[in-house]
């Protein structure tokens, strides 16, 4: 089964890239440019990814069959919308905080921010219906809706399956590291990453976010 | 070297002259070194015309329409080569692309469909036409993963999405960003209304790095956007042009917010800034697919060049540049190339009083002298070659000169693009000339 899961995350990961990248891209190409500093805010990305994958691992695999009587159907996109709405107002803020006209409020999600952001980022992200995600999630629900069903066990067993999809699907992620090296010299790529960063927030809680949660 | 720069610029009037001034199209003046000798023009206008005729009657059926799409685009063609005024007739060119465009295409539209309107029962019938600008949002899903967002046909028809591609493909190969001045059938509108005041009551001046970021963040926006939710963001949501061609039915609350975003973005972007600030302002400052052109740019083996040592600094390109591409800053700084956004429109060759702007090939390492001179001042030292040899070795030196070069690919490109939209457009016309006249019998 982890190799399962293992396979399935190396065989889905570029529409992980797809789906979860953006959420990170600009605030990386928007945050300085050293090495080091890249590869905290990754990583903290990475790891608030995680969290959100355990989450759904963990609570899919306890509930089990469950899910089908006692969560609503709408549940998972509610839940997706949410993560796109916390994500869009982190990224907002934190895209406002770099204009120097920061009010208050921004300026509290600035301070110390960029990797407390990265790691909102990386949990809101964790709850997105991208493709691999929808396919990870039903094989947890499947495995778990047998004997295990409502445990302990079960959840465990969530969790596992996503813990290894996410090694699998991290390795797609290795190219973020490298950002730095393809920023050196390009004049004005940190400002329009700023400004795309407060588009695509704008982006992210409207349209995918309350446009679809009262839709 | 300056002394070879200058040149003659003299009130030379075309046929057109009088409309285009009143339209606001017209520059008044003419200049030598935008002037192909007539053997020239001839041959090459021989070549676009052919070209034209095989898109326009080749592929469409021989009609009064087409024949008098023929004529006022190989007319245009000719003017562009000859008449000494390249940036005006091209702007005329290219309106009248845009103009050609929309109602042929919505004509179309509502023969097939009974309205403009995009049902979801098109967009799951793959059934909705591929523009270039969707090319922004599709290129990065399909090579990440082989996965196609847009609701169009792949191919077996002219805006399917492989043929579209390959016309992108190859049109930025040749021209760059030269398509968002000569092939682009949307760029006309926001020509047409950047030239309908006379000055600018909104001056951009100072802002021209503000506004050249803001089209590179639209760009990242849309792709990273498209990536994350697997759909066409700027069609579903922003593109200005959903009002002259297509808009998604609107059966809720995000159709309705998504048609007011279309409209205003029609008259905000393309009519009100435009001629607001006398620029381009929607291909400056919001088209993704401008901002994608001018990043591969480097591609196109053509480029404006600005000869620093000729220059004045007295400020005509940044001026009249429609994209921002020149600035104060960057003449300031005597740098010898426009910013990447440049698309080689000829504004600024022409406005330059020095003549120290001009089309160049981008490897090109000779100074900035007319070929064609210097190649007949060769051949006629040597004693060898006749008359008649030197006169073909001129022809082909000033055939190969890159305006020309440039100025009939993009041409050719435009007709590809355009050609049959314009034969639909003004065959439409004719019938409803017809119409008045035969009383609809």
């Amino acid at each position: 089964m982890p190799i399962e899961a293992l396979l399935l995350g190396l065989s889905t990961g570029t529409y992980c890239v797809m789906s979860c990248a953006p959420y990170a891209l600009p605030l990386l190409v928007a945050e300085g440019s050293g090495l080091r500093r890249n590869a905290v805010l990754v990583g903290v990305f990475l790891t608030g990814r995680l969290v959100g994958y355990l989450a759904v691992g963990a609570v899919l695999g306890a509930v089990g069959a469950y899910a089908l009587r006692y969560v609503p159907p709408r549940a998972e996109i509610a839940l997706a919308a949410i993560g796109y709405m916390v994500a869009g107002a982190f990224l907002i803020l934190q895209g406002i905080s770099y204009t120097g006209r920061a009010h208050r409020l921004c300026a509290a999600v600035k301070a110390g921010a960029a990797g407390r952001n990265a790691g909102v980022l990386g949990l809101a992200s964790g709850f997105s219906l991208c493709p691999p995600f929808v396919a990870a999630a039903g094989r947890v629900f499947a495995l778990s809706s047998g004997s295990t069903a409502g445990t302990v066990g079960g959840g465990l067993l969530g969790l596992l399956y996503f813990a290894c999809f996410f090694v699998g699907t991290s390795v797609f992620f290795l190219p973020l590291f490298g950002l730095p090296f393809a920023k050196r010299g390009v004049e004005g790529l940190r400002r329009v990453a700023r400004v795309t960063m407060i588009m695509l927030g704008l982006y992210f809680f409207f349209a995918l976010g309350i446009f679809r949660l009262v839709a | 070297m300056n002394g070879q720069l200058e040149h003659s610029m003299e009130n030379r009037q075309t046929i057109l002259d009088p409309a285009l001034r009143l339209l606001g199209l017209a520059e008044p003046l003419a200049s030598d070194k935008d002037r192909a000798s007539l053997p020239v023009a001839l041959v090459v206008t021989a070549f676009a015309g052919y070209w034209t005729l095989f898109f326009v009657m080749g592929l469409s059926k021989v009609s009064l329409g087409a024949l008098l799409v023929s004529v006022w685009f190989i007319g245009l063609f000719y003017l562009i080569i000859r008449s000494g005024k390249p940036a005006v007739y091209r702007r005329v060119f290219f309106v009248s692309i845009a103009l050609f465009f929309f109602p042929s295409f919505i004509a179309n539209l509502v023969a097939a469909r009974g309205s403009m309107a995009l049902s979801a029962q098109d967009i799951f019938a793959n059934e909705t036409p591929y523009c270039h600008i969707v090319s922004t949002m599709t290129v990065l899903p399909w090579a990440l993963t082989r996965t196609v967002i847009f609701p169009g046909r792949l191919t077996g028809s002219y805006a399917s999405i492989y043929s579209m591609l390959a016309i992108w493909l190859v049109a930025s190969l040749t021209l760059g960003r030269g398509w968002c001045a000569w092939v682009c059938f949307y760029g006309g509108w926001d020509d047409l209304f950047s030239r309908a005041r006379k000055r600018a009551l909104i001056s951009l001046e100072g802002k021209e790095a503000s506004v050249r970021r803001f089209s590179y963040a639209m760009l990242a926006f849309v792709a990273l956007a498209s990536l994350a939710s697997l759909s066409a963001v700027y069609c579903v949501w922003l593109c200005p042009f959903k009002l002259v061609t297509e808009y998604p039915a609107i059966t809720g609350f995000t159709g309705y917010l998504a048609t007011m975003i279309f409209i205003l973005a029609f008259f905000g972007l393309v009519v009100v800034m435009p001629a607001l600030t006398r620029k381009r302002f929607q291909c400056a400052a919001y088209c993704p697919f401008g901002a994608l052109q001018g990043l591969i740019d480097g591609i196109s083996p053509f480029r404006i060049r600005i000869d620093t040592a000729a220059c004045i600094g007295c400020g005509a390109c940044a001026r009249v540049c429609p994209v921002l591409a020149i600035d104060k800053a960057l003449i300031e700084a005597k740098k010898a190339v426009p910013h990447l956004n440049c698309v080689k429109c000829g504004e600024c060759v022409a406005a330059c009083p020095r003549g120290a702007i001009r089309l160049a090939f981008r490897i090109a390492s000779a100074p900035l002298v007319a070929p064609a001179a210097a190649i007949t001042a060769k051949a006629d030292k040597a004693p060898s070659t006749s008359a008649r040899e030197r006169r073909m070795g001129a022809m082909l030196a000033e055939i190969v000169q890159p305006r020309i070069l440039f100025a009939t690919t993009a041409f050719v490109f435009g007709m590809v693009i355009s050609s049959s939209f314009a034969v639909r457009s003004v065959g439409m016309v004719i019938v409803a000339v017809a119409g008045l006249f035969t009383g609809g019998r």
